[in-house]
């Protein structure tokens, strides 16, 4: 009888959250597939249920602490449909605004502190010193800089919001506060130094991209679908626009799809082996319809940026690439061109005059029963969707994350990576730490809505080459 | 109740909290972390609240949802730093550990422990704090669950140790 054995890496390390990875192998001792599994069961989305939408914001802004601004957004949007309202100009270009300093504090974190020590020491390294501490004794002035980046987003959020982590800021209709002209000074005033820094990240990465010729072609390189939303004119966008699917030969899928529409487009799957979601392209069906999100499809679906440099150096991404990036390492660089992006947009937002305006929220009660808000989180689309009675009491949640989204293609780049650098039975450091750090590529976020993520019940099971569960083990 | 006398209760701020200039001395920090949706995972954030409202000088309370790395920051200007965290570990005490900075980039994650913040103080600003960590025995993580009684036991336990441990440091 066949059998297989399966390879178990439990915990990956640096992401947020918990998830375990089995490699499957097959009578020939060759990868037959991998599968990401997420084992901490959220159920925020029946919690949700009979609250009143206005504290959605507040709430869900609570179910990540490295990703709060992207629910407050996400919901404060859902719930401007629910009231049927045009928010103010002054309050669009502030949830803008925090949207960019959560775009560079994020990705910050995900380059600096999570993916730098693997790409700036080698994959190879001594494991003890290839963290953020050993980039630290490798490059100290490179270290600060990127602690001083994520600090700056961090600080952009704190002004706005008055809270980093969880600023109930965004409401249904609007903002609460907008910063002071000293605070908007105070932001412009540390901009030429972020933006320093990222340039000369910039030039240390494309030195990398030339030496790691076998990471970009097996970190995740294969055809896919890319899904973000796009401007009018198909430019970048992160906070709102309509959505737009591109192939991996740059051909528009579909384009300028209202974001309310979502189901048209979208659909989910689920599996046995993860609580995680698994959204296809419907019309492509499952899984053929995998699809990427998050700063790399952002920049395959786009036009322009429209700012003048990340335009160079998405020019410059699409060359080295040969037109759409279909290597998820390219996920880093793409980071790194948007934290250019928003720092560019920041600084155009911070002479806005229509930041002076006092009028900051629309008023109005429920004129809808289902709202959908979108937008951009840093690793991908983000979907909030309510319906609600007409008292505005929460009847139906269903929210779509990114890491979500990224699903299909993450299992697709384990598996890959795995082929490629797993030999036999056993797992070389350098190849336990590729697979993870194919799966960093997305910097998936699995939500740390709790440390006691250990009261969840973990599964490991052992699977045969036709199909049958030799073994199963709970606890 | 009036306003904390000498103790300020951060639940975030603006620029001056993540200045890069360390060192103001004899600095106490005290930082309670977790998720306040979750039941007991919060149990850290309900100390830290608890001892902003006591009257202790030079001092300033955090309590966040997670240890962040920007924490690191506040943690090199800080004289002496006291981490609360909720332990779903199945000890049903609450615990005290002092801690050893620790060159692992673990404590990014929030399954970890905080060593690594303060090695990250003392390897970015060559300074980090006489480190502790109060666990508090956590039962029911559930989502919208209040504190267990167990629980609030614990954080009860956990700001007399809190307030011993100043004393006795001082």
């Amino acid at each position: 009888m066949p059998t297989t054995r399966q390879i178990l890496i439990d915990p990956v390390t640096r992401i947020e959250g918990h998830a375990k990875i089995s490699i499957h192998l097959d009578d020939n001792g060759e990868v037959r597939e991998a599968r990401f599994h997420v084992t901490e069961f959220r159920g925020f989305e029946r919690f949700c249920e009979g609250r009143p939408f206005w504290e959605m914001p507040g709430i869900t802004a609570r179910i990540c602490g490295i990703c709060p601004v992207s629910h407050l957004l996400a919901s404060a949007k859902a719930g401007d449909a629910l009231l049927s309202v045009t928010i103010p100009p002054a309050a669009e270009k502030l949830r803008r605004l925090m949207n960019l300093g959560q775009i560079v504090q994020s990705h910050a974190l995900s380059f600096f502190h999570l993916s730098a020590p693997d790409l700036l020491l080698g994959f190879d390294s001594d494991p003890a010193k290839r963290n953020v501490f050993g980039l630290m004794a490798a490059d100290p002035t490179l270290a600060r800089a990127g602690i001083r980046l994520r600090q700056f987003g961090q600080d952009i959020i704190a002004v706005l919001g008055g809270s980093k982590i969880h600023p109930a800021w965004a409401v249904p209709g609007g903002v609460r506060s907008a910063p002071t002209a000293a605070q908007r000074a105070e932001i412009a005033q540390r901009l030429p130094e972020a933006r320093a820094t990222v340039l000369d990240v910039l030039r240390r990465f494309k030195v990398l991209l030339d030496t790691h010729h076998d990471e970009v072609a097996t970190f995740g390189n294969f055809p896919s679908l890319f899904l973000g939303l796009v401007g009018p004119h198909g430019e970048w966008e992160h906070y709102d626009g309509r959505l737009r699917v591109v192939d991996s030969g740059g051909a528009i899928v579909v384009d300028q799809v209202d974001p309310s529409r979502y189901r048209d487009i979208i659909a989910e799957a689920v599996e046995p082996w993860s609580y995680l979601k698994m959204p296809y392209y419907r019309a492509r069906g499952y899984p053929a319809g995998m699809y990427r999100v998050g700063p790399l499809a952002r920049l395959n679906i786009c036009t322009r940026i429209g700012t003048l440099l990340a335009d160079a150096e998405l020019g410059e991404m699409r060359q080295r690439a040969g037109g759409i990036a279909t290597s998820s390492f390219y996920y880093h660089y793409a980071r790194l061109v948007e934290i250019l992006a928003a720092l560019e947009r920041i600084s155009l937002l911070l002479d806005d005059p229509d930041l002076d305006s006092p009028r900051l929220r629309a008023e109005a009660g429920v004129n809808q029963f289902e709202g959908i808000g979108v937008s951009e989180a840093p690793r991908g689309t983000l979907f909030h969707h309510y319906t609600v009675d007409a008292y505005g009491m929460i009847q139906s949640v269903n929210l779509i994350i990114a890491t979500g989204h990224n699903n299909l293609a993450m299992n697709r780049t384990v598996a890959q990576i795995a082929r490629h650098y797993v030999k036999g039975d056993r797992i070389s450091e350098g190849a336990l730490n590729r697979v993870e750090a194919g799966i960093r590529a997305y910097d998936p976020c699995l939500s740390c809505s709790t440390h006691a993520a250990g009261m969840m019940p973990l599964v490991v099971t052992l699977v045969a080459a036709d199909g049958a569960v030799l073994d199963e083990v709970r606890r | 109740m009036g306003k904390p006398l000498n103790s300020c209760l951060v639940l975030g701020s603006g620029f001056s909290q993540f200045s890069d200039a360390p060192m103001l001395a004899h600095r106490l920090l005290i930082i309670g972390y977790g998720n306040d949706l979750r039941g007991d995972d919060a149990a850290g954030r309900a100390a830290a609240e608890r001892l902003a409202a006591l009257p202790m000088p030079d001092t300033q309370v955090l309590s966040v949802h997670q240890l962040m790395p920007e924490h690191a920051a506040l943690l090199a200007q800080a004289h002496m730093a006291i981490f609360i965290d909720a332990d779903s570990s199945g000890c049903q005490v609450v615990r005290v550990t002092h801690l050893t900075p620790a060159a692992t980039w673990s404590a990014i994650d929030h399954a970890s422990a905080p060593e690594g913040l303060l090695a990250l103080a003392a390897a970015v600003y060559g300074r980090s704090p006489n480190g502790w960590l109060i666990h508090i025995p956590a039962i029911y993580c559930d989502l919208g669950a209040p504190l267990s009684p167990q629980a609030e036991d614990g954080v009860t336990e956990a700001v007399e140790i809190v307030r011993h441990l100043i004393a006795s440091c001082r």
